[in-house]
């Protein structure tokens, strides 16, 4: 088998577990920031992703422990 | 009755060379025998720890705290990259049960984060097939991991650390 394919098979797992993070990270995010109570605007979830703000306590815990783990 | 005594003078020189031999490894005299003492006890087979180690381990265990790691993945993170540790023949071996614990504690991580897409989904159907779907290939895929570890056997009386692990081994400990 050639060298490159070797590499590529064993590379597999590391992308596995950084598509699937990825995915689950932004899944769980797009949803929370959705609840946001500043605004129902693109521009005012982005905000709420970024400071947290306007959402309840447990939703606030749950995106920032998430991008705490993405980090 | 020659040939007894003989014999048991040779056991008995022989064991003294044996003796003499891990002293030295011990005790280093000269700065080549310095070098290849950097692992002092030469038991064959035998995973190997030393006191110093074991507190480094739980010095940087407790400063780092077990937030996002489980410990025994921070364990085996430490020995490995400390290089230092792990003085054994059968390194493959080794490797291989090391990457066997590591793919369990990676898929009950991952399985963690499934639990969670799903409760903040409030349980969806779609969700729950399409991450559960995902889960399922990390798992299957993660099967690969012990095997792109490579490690050699070392003659049976000289010690040798884990010989090359291949950077994809390293990203994903």
């Amino acid at each position: 088998m050639p060298r490159y394919i070797l590499t590529l098979i064993h590379l597999m797992p590391v992308v596995a577990n950084a598509i699937y993070d990825t995915l689950v990270f932004l899944a769980i995010s797009h949803h929370i920031v959705s609840y946001t109570a500043i605004g129902d605007i693109w521009s005012a979830r982005a905000k709420s992703f970024f400071t947290a703000d306007g959402l309840p306590r447990l939703l606030r815990v749950l995106l920032q422990s998430g991008q705490q783990f993405y980090l | 009755m020659g040939l007894d005594h003989d014999h048991s003078t040779r056991v008995r020189s022989h064991l003294q060379k044996s003796v003499e031999r891990a002293n030295s490894h011990f005790y280093p005299v000269t700065v080549s025998e310095a070098k290849r003492s950097i692992f002092p006890i030469t038991h064959n087979d035998v995973l190997t720890i030393s006191i110093g180690t074991m507190g480094y381990l739980v010095c940087t265990i407790t400063l780092k705290g077990g937030y996002n790691y489980s410990i025994a993945s921070q364990i085996t993170t430490e020995m490995l990259t400390s290089g230092l540790v792990v003085s054994t023949q059968h390194c493959q071996a080794l490797l291989y049960i090391l990457g066997s614990f590591s793919i369990l504690s990676m898929c009950s991580t991952w399985l963690l984060f499934f639990y969670r897409v799903r409760a903040v989904y409030g349980n969806s159907k779609n969700i729950t097939y399409a991450f559960g779907f995902l889960w399922v290939a990390t798992f299957g895929m993660s099967f690969v991991f012990p095997f792109s570890t490579s490690g050699g056997e070392s003659p049976s009386t000289s010690t040798r650390p884990l010989q090359t692990f291949s950077p994809c081994a390293y990203l994903i400990l």
